[in-house]
Formats: C-alpha cells, sequence, structure tokens
C-alpha cells in the first residue's frame, strides 16, 4: 500500500518539520498574544455612538441646544491626546462617549482617550491605585468622595486653583458648596465635584396606602418615621413587608450624619481622630435605632437579607421606605414597577442633618497635556456638561445649582425631586461623614461587633463600648492621614 | 512470503548520546526552545512576584507613595495580631473538614462509578458536569442551597421535622457550610481516582479471591494500598487548593456590603481573604506580603508534615 505521505501534491510531515511548525505557531500565538494584551484598549471616540437609551438623534439636538462657552485657555495648536478615566456602567458610558464625541468636535485638535473601569468604586481604585504604583495614570480621573484625599496626599493630583481663578466664567459659587468640601486640602482644591447627592427618603405609595398611614413628607420628625416604620412592617417569611429596607449599622458611612447627630450622638470626632460612640448621647440614639429591629423587626435580618439574595428590599416592593442617597433614584426610575417618590430626610429631636457625597474629577500632576486636560474639565463640569450628562438622562446629583432646573423639568426627575435640591442647599453636610483613610478598617471592625448586636446576642451599650475600643487603635491612620 | 530471523540485539548498537555532543546540544537547545515560554512566564510572572513580595514584607507600601523600610515590623504586627490567628485556625478547619470530606467522598464516587453497570458513562458525566460550573455560578447556587429559610437543605430538614442552621449567616455554621460546598466540585478528584482504580491490576483481585478474601478484605488490602499513591496525590493538591481558598469564600459570605466578607463575626475570614482585605482594602501591601508569605510558610509545612508521613501509608508498586 502507497503511504499517503509519498502521494503528489501532499507536503510531507515528518516529526521534527510538526515541531518546527508547532513550535514557531506557538511562538507567533503567543507573541501576538502578549504584544495585544500591552496594545491600549481604550480606542478614541471617532463616530457618535448610540444605544436604546441613549439616541444619537436626542445626543445632536440637546449638544446643539447647550451653550458652550469656551475656556480661557487655547486650543493646542497641534493635536494632543488626553486619556480620561471614568466609572461608568457600560449602558451610561454611552453617554459619555457621545459627550466625547461633541468635545472633539468643538476642539479638533484634542483626541480623547476614554477608560472605563465599571460602576464598582472599589473595582476603580483597585485598578488606578495600581497604575499610580506603576506610574501610569491617566491625565483626567474620576474620583470617589472616600478616596480621593488618598490621591490628593499622595501628591497624585494638581492643584486647580490658577486654572479656576483665570476661568471668566467657571463660577465657583455656582457648585453646592456640600460637594467641594471632599477634595480640599490645605485651602487648595484638587479636584472639581461632578455629581453630590444626599441621604434621602424614598417610599412606596402603595404599602403606605394598604397600612392606612399618611406618606411622609418634609415636615416629618424621626418619631414620625419610627411609628412608620412599626406600621407598615407586617406578615412573615417570604411576603413580609418591611417598614425599612436596609439594616442600620455603623459600617454605615453616613451613619452619624443621618442616625445619630440628630439625637445629638457621633461617632467619631470632626476629624475622625476620636470615638464618640460610647457616649451617652451616642448610645441612646443607637439605641433608639436597634429597638425599632430588635421589638418589630422593622428591617429585615441577615437571614431574611440573604433569603432575597442580599437585594434592595425596597426595590422589590416589599419595603415601605428606604434610606438611600438621591443618586438611587435612576436605578428606582428603570426597575420599580411600583408608586414611589422621595422626601426630606426627617428631623430629630436635636437637629436636622443628611449626609452629602459624591465624586470629581481632577488632573494628575504628572499629565503632560495639563491645559487640554483642564479645557476638557471645564467644558466637561460647566452647566452645560452637567445638563447633558446627567439633567437629562436621569442620572441626577448635579453639583451645579445652574444645571438643577433642567433636572426638574425633566422626565426623570421623580416626585419630590425638589426636595433633593432642598437638601443639598439646606441641611445636607459633610460633617460626621467618615471618609478617612482608615474607613475600610473601621468598617471591618465593627462589623463582627454589629453582627452580634443583629443577632441578639449583645446590648448596645455592650456594643458601643466595644466599637469604641476596637476602633480607637485604627484611628492613627486617620492622623497620619 | 519469506520470514527473515530477527537480527541478534546485539548486531544494532543503541547510538549512545553524549555529553556535549552535536545531538545532545541540538536536543537540549530544542528542549530549552519549547520549554521556553513556561520558563519566562514563571520566571516573569511567578517568580518575579514572589521576590517582589518577600521584599516588599520587609516595607510599608499604600500604592500611591514610594515604599518605605519596614525592616520585621510586618511580621512583628503579624504575630501580634488576633485576626492573623482567627484566620488561620478558621482556614485549617476548611481546609481539614474540605479535605476529608472530598476525599473520602469522591473516592467512594469513583468506586461506585468504577463498577461495569449500564449507563456508567451518564452517571461518569453527571458526577463531573459540575466541576465545569464557574466558580462565581457555583456560589451563588450555594448561598440558595444553604438559605436557612428557603434553601434546599434546611428545606429537607423541615420534611424530617429538623429545624436547620443558619448556615452562612450562623458563625457557628458558616464553615460547615462552606464545607459541604466544597464537595461540589470533586468531579476532577473522581475522574484522578478512576483513573487509579482502572490501573489496579485484576490478577491482584483474582489471587486474593483465591485466597478467599471478601469484597471487605479485597477493598481493604489491594484496593486502598494499590490506590495509596493516588490517595495521596489528592489529599496533597486538594490541601494545598483548600488552604487558598478565597474566592467562592469572598462571595458566598461576602454579602456586597461594606463589612460583610468574612462572614457573620469575622468566622469565615479564611487567610486568603484576609490578605486581599489588606492588600485591595487597606492597601497595606507590605502586611499582605507578610501575611502571603505565612501563607505559603503553611502550606510548605503542610505539604513537608504529609510527605513525611506518607512513607508509613503510601504504597509504591515497585
Amino acid at each position: 500500500m502507497q503511504s499517503n505521505s509519498s502521494m503528489p501534491g501532499r507536503r510531507e510531515w515528518d516529526r521534527r518539520s510538526f515541531l518546527k511548525v508547532a513550535g514557531l505557531s506557538a511562538f507567533a500565538v503567543t507573541s501576538a498574544s502578549f504584544l495585544a494584551s500591552c496594545a491600549s484598549s481604550s480606542p478614541t471616540t471617532t463616530s457618535l455612538i448610540s444605544s436604546k437609551l441613549y439616541s444619537a438623534d436626542d445626543a445632536r439636538k440637546l449638544n446643539s441646544s447647550l451653550e458652550w462657552t469656551k475656556s480661557v485657555v487655547a486650543d493646542p495648536k497641534s493635536e494632543v491626546t488626553i486619556t480620561v478615566a471614568h466609572s461608568w456602567s457600560p449602558s451610561d458610558y454611552v453617554r459619555q462617549r457621545q459627550f466625547d464625541y461633541f468635545f472633539q468636535k468643538r476642539h479638533p485638535n484634542i483626541k480623547i482617550v476614554a477608560e472605563n473601569a465599571g460602576d464598582s468604586s472599589a473595582d476603580y481604585l483597585k485598578k488606578y491605585a495600581s497604575q499610580a504604583a506603576g506610574g501610569d495614570l491617566p491625565d483626567v480621573m474620576y474620583n470617589g468622595f472616600n478616596f480621593a484625599q488618598n490621591f490628593i496626599s499622595s501628591g497624585a493630583f494638581l492643584a486647580l486653583d490658577d486654572y479656576i481663578s483665570a476661568e471668566t466664567h467657571f463660577d465657583a459659587d455656582d457648585f453646592t458648596k456640600v460637594s467641594r468640601f471632599y477634595y480640599r486640602r490645605d485651602g487648595k482644591n484638587y479636584a472639581i465635584p461632578y455629581d453630590c447627592g444626599p441621604i434621602m427618603l424614598y417610599y412606596n405609595k402603595g404599602i403606605f396606602q394598604k397600612a392606612g398611614v399618611d406618606v411622609p413628607d418634609s415636615s416629618w420628625t424621626l418619631d414620625d418615621l419610627r411609628s412608620a416604620a412599626i406600621a407598615t412592617t407586617s406578615g412573615t417569611g417570604g411576603s413580609k413587608i418591611f417598614g425599612l429596607s436596609q439594616p442600620v449599622t455603623p459600617a454605615d458611612t453616613f451613619w452619624d450624619t443621618v442616625r445619630l447627630s440628630p439625637f445629638g450622638g457621633h461617632y467619631l470626632t470632626e476629624d475622625e481622630s476620636g470615638v464618640l460612640i460610647d457616649q451617652p448621647d451616642s448610645i441612646s440614639a443607637v439605641q433608639w435605632w436597634v429597638d425599632m429591629y430588635l421589638e418589630k423587626g422593622v428591617w429585615p435580618s441577615p437571614a431574611e437579607l440573604q433569603s432575597m439574595s442580599q437585594a434592595d428590599s425596597f426595590t422589590l416592593g416589599r419595603s415601605a421606605m428606604r434610606v438611600d442617597g438621591s443618586w438611587g433614584a435612576s436605578t428606582l426610575h428603570d426597575q420599580a414597577t411600583f408608586d414611589w417618590a422621595i422626601t426630606d430626610w426627617p428631623a430629630g429631636p436635636k437637629g436636622h442633618s443628611t449626609a452629602a457625597v459624591g465624586s470629581a474629577y481632577a488632573i494628575t500632576s504628572k499629565s503632560s497635556q495639563k491645559d487640554a486636560a483642564w479645557i476638557y474639565l471645564n467644558e466637561y463640569l460647566s452647566t452645560s456638561g452637567q445638563i447633558f450628562m446627567f439633567a437629562s438622562t436621569g442620572k441626577g446629583n448635579m453639583t451645579r445649582n445652574s444645571a438643577w432646573p433642567a433636572y426638574l423639568k425633566s422626565k426623570y426627575a421623580p416626585e419630590g425631586a425638589q426636595a433633593i435640591r432642598n437638601a443639598l442647599n439646606n441641611y445636607a453636610t459633610s460633617d460626621g461623614v467618615v471618609f478617612g483613610p482608615a474607613t475600610p478598617q473601621l468598617t471591618n471592625a465593627v462589623s463582627p461587633i454589629w453582627d452580634q448586636v443583629m443577632g441578639k446576642s449583645l446590648a448596645v451599650p455592650d456594643a458601643c463600648k466595644q466599637i469604641a475600643q476596637a476602633v480607637k487603635p485604627l484611628l492613627k491612620k486617620n492622623v497620619a492621614g | 512470503m519469506t520470514q527473515t530471523a530477527p537480527a541478534p540485539l546485539s548486531s544494532k548498537p543503541i547510538p549512545v548520546r553524549r555529553r556535549g555532543s552535536a545531538l545532545a546540544r541540538q536536543e537540549a537547545r530544542a528542549f530549552y526552545g519549547f520549554a521556553s515560554p513556561w520558563i519566562l512566564g514563571f520566571v516573569l510572572f511567578g517568580g518575579g512576584p514572589v521576590v517582589a513580595a518577600l521584599l516588599l514584607s520587609f516595607a510599608h507600601w499604600n500604592l500611591l507613595t514610594p515604599p518605605s523600610w519596614a525592616g520585621l515590623a510586618n511580621y512583628q504586627r503579624m504575630f501580634a495580631d488576633p485576626l492573623f490567628y482567627r484566620s488561620i485556625v478558621n482556614t485549617v478547619y476548611f481546609a481539614a473538614g474540605s479535605v476529608a470530606l472530598g476525599v473520602i467522598t469522591s473516592f467512594l464516587l469513583a468506586l461506585l462509578l468504577n463498577q461495569k453497570v449500564r449507563g456508567v458513562g451518564f452517571f461518569r458525566t453527571v458526577f463531573y458536569l459540575p466541576s465545569v460550573v464557574s466558580g462565581v455560578a457555583t456560589a451563588l447556587l450555594w448561598v440558595n442551597i444553604l438559605n436557612p429559610d428557603s434553601g434546599l437543605i434546611n428545606s429537607i430538614l423541615r420534611v424530617v421535622g429538623i429545624k436547620g442552621p443558619g448556615w452562612l449567616v450562623d458563625p457557628q455554621w458558616a464553615i460547615p457550610g462552606l464545607i459541604l460546598m466544597s464537595i461540589w466540585g470533586a468531579g476532577n478528584t473522581i475522574v484522578i481516582y478512576l483513573a487509579g482504580l482502572q490501573g489496579v491490576s485484576p490478577t491482584l483481585y483474582e489471587a486474593a479471591r483465591l485466597d478467599g478474601a471478601g469484597a471487605w478484605h479485597r477493598f481493604w488490602n489491594v484496593t486502598i494500598p494499590m490506590m495509596s499513591p493516588v490517595i495521596f496525590f489528592n489529599v496533597v493538591t486538594s490541601l494545598i487548593a483548600s488552604l487558598q481558598a478565597y474566592t467562592l469564600v469572598l462571595i458566598m459570605t461576602g454579602g456586597g456590603r461594606p463589612g460583610t466578607a468574612g462572614g457573620p463575626d469575622n468566622s469565615t475570614l479564611m487567610l486568603g481573604l484576609y490578605i486581599y482585605r489588606e492588600a485591595f482594602e487597606y492597601f497595606d501591601m507590605g502586611y499582605a506580603a507578610a501575611l502571603s508569605w505565612a501563607m505559603f510558610l503553611l502550606i510548605g509545612a503542610a505539604t513537608a508534615v504529609q510527605f513525611a508521613f506518607a512513607r508509613r501509608w503510601v504504597y509504591y508498586d515497585a
């Protein structure tokens, strides 16, 4: 029998040549993969992309209807590229790319390379802290209120005061005061806030109606909230309705401002270097909240949360009220299948305060295109920029007061949205918001203690004392900065 | 057809490759050429970080500012850190439980799947299938299975009149819950056992049968000794994997809310999770590197102990 290898027109493969070709192929594939991984994965936006949520036509119309004030900083004379890091959900990132497209049309010599790390703030921080270690930060960076100071104190960001003071139309006073607090150091501004929202009270109208309880309004006090939470809690098991959707916990960054301060209590000192949770006013404030849970189960227990796969019971339509940032309104707008509204956070017997937090954009100090980065930032965070990005999309929480009317008129503004602006300008504060460098350690240190309170095996006064003991040594990190 | 007599063995000498000969050099070049992707990968992406981690363990580094020399401070802190000991205890508890349960369960399943019965291929596929499910999907599935109210296990226990525990939300039951979950991915171990079982010579069983050995004696005196190298391999690799447990623990007892990774009352805070917490929540890379070396030494010590004891029970067929 004639072997295949001797048939005319067929290449003869011996073991050696097969191994050579296989080796070369493997080398080529490995090299290509390596080179591909080194290449930039963030191309410049060159066309107007669109999605079901953000149509190209609407974006074009809106862009041309807005007035884009020119910066006093001149555009570069030749083409430059700036890299901008964002933290958007994939669906909202489309809007960002639309903004970049129009920006490049207005500034043909500035090319934008956008990077999106997704909408997880923790993942974003991991990515860019690692890049900072490698000395490879983008020109413009998103920043959360809770980690901006880490970058600022390390010298990673440029102080923007010179650019701000030179810009004739910037109008720094247009920004809500609370939004600017988190990005200042030694009297200088290191980032421009782009969103800032207060903690508000959301309510499910149907549950209130069914329970025969009047819906909340701006005259409510925390005693009204307590009565309503108890009155609207009903049922058992999978059909249980909760008065409040989420547990009260010291792991909550806002629990001082929102839960304790209205009763005269506090978690930490103002500079986050000392503990106050073991003081009588603080203990009684914590007790006031926990009693609702221990006596009536007004919010889900750990087991009940697990049975809901950790989902928010308010969004599932199983809670009468939710205590959450105004930024949650857009998700509810998309997901809730029930009638809901927002109102002011109630006042307590010793004060009226809510926490307001958000995020900002900064220019990195090692950027080689600082002027181009400023031109981008100035336009992105102008009134028109905030209307394009937030007011017209319902993503809300504009930091410029001048952008709010557009949001309030939009179809995305929920019932009671005016209360958000009211809170921002009247009683929302950064006081008591825990955001020092030790915050993650505090969270992990207090959680095991709080688990015992939720498990009904530790009394509140003892828990407060244990929390104070656990937290005190960790606060050294805040002092060290 | 004529048949030629086979040539005497001595008539065709086997070529001896001397060191330094052209052929030997060529083969060595080929060897290193083919091995180079792995060697490069190991040196750059494995060896480099290992050395860097060792150096970092003697430094303070938060990624944003340059590392500063810390001497033995990270190790001193580690030995005084109650959470370090807590994480070691949790890790060893989980590893011992999951390895014992996994090795025994998968060996028994492999014995069943080695039987000559109809449809055995189907059963082998069914038992292997969970191994190809991704870690995150497995974690979410088991969170539901272990749900205290609506989970499958507690529902079954309720049917027989037993009130099931809180599993992942109960500090006492969180690690037993994770151990129970760990047998889900036993498919790979089963395949290795099956291969080993099929390599046991039938003549040994025949001889034992002729000597009057019953099923139990054949299992105890033939199967176990002949399978001991395979059991040993599975124990070593399973223990190493269990001591590094991280992903499933993070997802199953993390809950997605701040401060919940590590389960209720830190009851599932494994060493791997603690390293992650220090590195990527606190950005304390120096301390995380010191903890990583502690984990490495723990795994090394556990493996060395196993090898030391292996002489007493592992039988290698000469």
